[in-house]
């Protein structure tokens, strides 16, 4: 189920990663993140992924500087952070969609405004079906937002060709940790 | 369905007319994808689907109030402030004065074809406020001063070269014809807006009756902006969006999203389930739901209920040979393609669109695409019949035409065999002895067939008919 | 077996009773007897077309009471057949919608009644060169109707050769072809064009009014092949 995941969204035009162990794909998606942010602030959100693997440790051992969404000025220095790493509460095989969940510390913004967006996938929360999503869901406790991502940003609206990066993220990187 | 910017011509055929003749217009419409999303390995995994999409539907349509109620209960309880608006104007107050008290000078907006049906861009913008367009399509339209040709693609009129143009105009510079540079300008552009946006304003896909969830299906991610920085968002959502449960999107979204652009669920969707929690560092502080009416409710019950079922996919506009010679414009109307033949007519009791049902060739590719099962073609065929009268839905079956067609005098004489015999009798001479051009004279004058004329050579009629030949055969 | 009424539609009894005649042939080929009705006049579907149920009601109910005798009814075009079974039970009500819908159970579009229902494809006709179908709209969506015309062509020794888009309205479209002549005409370019492109020698439909506006646009200079009626096409070739 986690091929077929990552074969949909390289299909979506992701890169896809993994699966790897924790450190591993923590290492990889500071590395990514280092590179995409070019100097720039890169967007952490405050779940366990993340949280858990000490990505800001990380990040800042590769001379990286994070932006957690509890710094005072996160708001502000939002516009110029050159990558975001989160996490995901599911994924969904069939159609290579990643849900974040919007809520404290999970800001909506963070896996949007920045043009590098890497996401942390644990491999136990691919879904086969948008239905088992739905339902894994729970529609007795929904946060204020769900969002599904598919891949970066795109229009087809200039001659019904495809074009990357309209307004959220130019890049997607989806790194599986496996179980 | 009124508004500022009327495209030239008085009638849909002065449009279309004028549409043939534009060759910017027609390139364009050749980008146009027919089988968007229909091949026929996917229709064969799609049919099911459809027909559960197309049940969901039903059975919310029968008992529309009821769910209507469920979901204002439930936005309700989330903290979402509802405002039922039964017409355009009363959406348009309701909207402009949430953005008065926001004080926000600068509205985004994501494209949603309710606040397109009801001008809340013009009608914002007339009352000071800078509402701008950021789907990038709809900029595009709003920076030409122009409105969308299609439901999906609003700029699918114009070429590369044109809407390189427009946007070099509004940069104040020469943008290059390149798809990646224009959209890195527009990207850079409206993400000041962005930024600095009080008020954003969408509309809905879907409004989940269960869960008081509004379900908003995206590529650009515009309408994740919209509905993450501004401190208020407001989602204008036409009554017929509510869908009875959660579990209906795994359904309902990819049917959505593979009639409109062929993709199995767009790139992004985001389900909102009130307004932003304590302890969040984003979304908007408060979020109003405007369920707009606007002549839908008394749909139920009448032929024309089954409309209420449309999820606005552009299926129909794809395929529609009409509307792919002429493009959206020629209808002069926010829903153009089969399914504004009848819903500008419906929505607008009467008052707008009534040219429109005759705009179609009957040819029934739209009914077959409608992924839930809208009957279109004759939805059509029965709104001719039903605009004889001024309200197309509260339509008087006896009332005669107002221009005298004959049809009543052609069924009553052609419902007997004698008639029928006599009266083709005038077009057997026709086709014989009469000399060519009178004949042709005559014939326009006795089947009002100038129409046809104009552009194609007339059949003539037989010598002898069919049926005065196999008499005599032996 | 029962005898096939034949209902021959009022476009090809006043404009091409040719057409009839190769119904006819092919009919008998085929090893039916067929009688006509005298009685029939026109299904109604222009009345529809122009938003004129009324009339169209007229003319539904006079069909029914023409056919209602006969155990089988063959017309050579898909949409006046698809009239009766799409249309006829919408206008009608009561006993006699109950009637209608018994004589569209009955009701057959000529294609479709010889292989779909007869079971036959190869007539003894014979077609040499190369062929384009145009699958015409009602016969196609109401009726089914899209394999039937390719295999009596090609069983008939055919080169059937698929167009872009033949399933394309060609613009015709009753009241429309009329009221906007000159959008009716420029989607026949287009299917005249489509059909141009595959270097048939005739683009053949099961439904005449289109044919004859297809034929009236290339009489004003549209290039494309020979807009044919199946049944005309096949019966020339009978021995």
């Amino acid at each position: 189920m986690v091929d077929a995941f990552l074969t949909a969204a390289g299909e979506n035009a992701c890169g896809t990663h993994g699966p790897h162990p924790g450190d591993a794909a923590a290492d990889l998606a500071v590395q990514l993140a280092t590179r995409y942010a070019d100097g720039h602030a890169v967007v952490l959100t405050d779940e366990p992924t993340i949280v858990d693997l000490d990505l800001e440790a990380r990040l800042r051992a590769a001379g990286a500087a994070p932006l957690r969404p509890t710094d005072r000025d996160w708001r502000a220095a939002l516009p110029n952070a050159g990558a975001a790493i989160t996490g995901c509460v599911l994924a969904v095989a069939a159609t290579g969609h990643v849900v974040v969940a919007a809520g404290p510390g999970t800001p909506r913004a963070a896996s949007l405004a920045p043009p590098a967006h890497i996401c942390l996938v644990h491999a136990e929360r691919v879904v086969p079906t948008i239905g088992d999503a739905l339902a894994v869901l729970d529609a007795g406790d929904l946060p204020s937002a769900l969002i599904w991502v598919g891949g970066p940003s795109r229009t087809s609206d200039l001659e019904m060709r495809p074009t990357i990066g309209v307004h959220g993220p130019r890049t997607v990187d989806l790194i599986v940790i496996s179980a | 369905m009124a508004h500022g910017l009327a495209t030239p011509g008085r009638t849909f055929r002065d449009r279309a007319a004028r549409a043939l003749d534009d060759s910017g217009l027609q390139r364009a419409l050749r980008n146009l994808d027919v089988r968007l999303g229909t091949a026929a390995e996917v229709e064969r995994d799609m049919r099911p689907v459809k027909d559960r999409a197309a049940s969901i539907r039903r059975e919310t349509l029968a008992d529309l109030d009821g769910w209507l109620e469920r979901l204002e209960a439930a936005l309700t309880a989330r903290g979402v402030t509802v405002h039922r608006c039964a017409t355009p104007a009363a959406a348009r107050a309701v909207v402009a004065s949430i953005a008065r008290e926001v004080g926000a000078h600068v509205v985004v907006k994501s494209k949603s074809m309710a606040t397109e049906e009801i001008d809340l861009a013009e009608a914002l913008e007339a009352v000071g406020f800078d509402a701008v367009e950021t789907d990038l399509g709809e900029y595009v339209v709003q920076v030409a001063g122009e409105r969308p040709s299609h439901i999906i693609t609003p700029v699918i009129h114009k070429t590369l070269d044109q809407i390189a143009a427009v946007l070099s105009e509004e940069a104040e510079e020469s943008l290059p014809v390149d798809r990646g540079a224009l959209t890195d300008w527009v990207r850079t552009h409206l993400r000041e807006r962005f930024l600095e946006a009080g008020l954003g304003v969408t509309g809905a896909n879907f409004a989940v009756a269960e869960t008081g969830t509004l379900v908003i299906v995206t590529n650009e991610g515009n309408g994740r902006f919209c509905t993450a920085l501004p401190r208020v968002h407001v989602a204008v959502v036409p009554v017929e969006k509510v869908i009875p449960r959660f579990a209906d999107l795994a359904t309902l979204l990819p049917v959505l999203t593979r009639s409109a652009t062929g993709q199995r669920l767009s790139n992004y969707v985001s389900m909102i389930s009130g307004p932003r929690r304590a302890g969040e560092q984003d979304g908007p502080e408060e979020l109003h739901v405007v369920l707009l009416d606007h002549g839908r409710r008394r749909l139920i019950g009448t032929p024309y209920e089954a409309m209420l079922a449309c999820i606005r996919c552009g299926a129909c506009l794809n395929v529609c040979p009409v509307y792919r010679r002429v493009g959206g414009h020629a209808y002069d109307s926010v829903y153009p393609g089969p399914m504004g033949e009848v819903l500008t007519p419906l929505l607008s009791a009467g008052l707008s669109g009534r040219d429109l049902p005759a705009a179609s060739t009957l040819c029934g590719a739209c009914t077959e695409a409608c992924p839930v099962e809208i009957p279109l073609a004759d939805l059509i065929a029965r709104l001719r019949a039903d605009l004889r009268s001024p309200d197309p839905v509260e339509a008087d079956a006896r009332r005669p035409h107002a221009r005298r067609s004959g049809f009543g005098a052609w069924a009553l004489v052609w419902s007997s065999p004698r008639g029928y015999r006599a009266s083709t009798i005038v077009t057997r001479l026709l086709g014989a002895g009469v000399a060519p051009a009178r004949a042709v004279r005559w014939r326009r004058r006795l089947l009002g067939v100038g129409g046809w004329t104009a552009t194609r050579d007339v059949p003539v009629p037989a010598r002898r008919r069919f049926r005065d030949q196999w008499s005599t055969r032996s | 077996m029962p005898p096939v009424a034949l209902f021959v539609t009022c476009v090809v009894d006043l404009v091409t009773p040719d057409t009839g005649f190769a119904a006819v042939r092919l009919l008998e080929a085929a090893g039916c007897e067929v009688v006509f009705p005298a009685g029939q006049t026109c299904c109604g579907q222009p009345a529809v077309s122009a938003g004129e149920p009324e009339a169209a009601r007229r003319l539904a109910r006079h069909f029914v009471k023409v056919f209602e005798p006969f155990e089988t009814v063959v017309a050579p075009s898909g949409s006046c057949a698809a009239m009766v079974h799409h249309w006829y039970p919408e206008l009608l009500d009561g006993a006699w919608r109950r009637r209608a819908e018994s004589v569209a159970a009955r009701t057959y579009e000529l294609s479709q009644y010889l292989v779909e229902v007869l079971g036959r494809t190869d007539l003894g006709a014979t077609v040499d060169g190369t062929v384009t179908v145009h699958d015409a709209c009602h016969g196609l969506r109401h009726l089914g109707v899209r394999d039937a015309p390719r295999v009596l062509l090609t069983a008939a020794g055919a080169t059937v050769v698929e167009m872009t888009e033949a399933e394309t309205c060609c613009g015709f479209g009753g009241t429309f072809g009329v009221g906007h002549g000159v959008l009716a005409g420029a989607l026949a370019d287009d299917k005249l064009g489509y059909a141009a492109a595959t270097g048939a020698s005739c683009v053949v439909a099961c439904d005449q009014a289109c044919l004859l506006h297809l034929e009236g646009r290339r009489r004003r200079g549209t290039v494309g092949p020979a807009p044919t009626h199946l049944a005309d096409l096949l019966a020339a070739g009978l021995p």
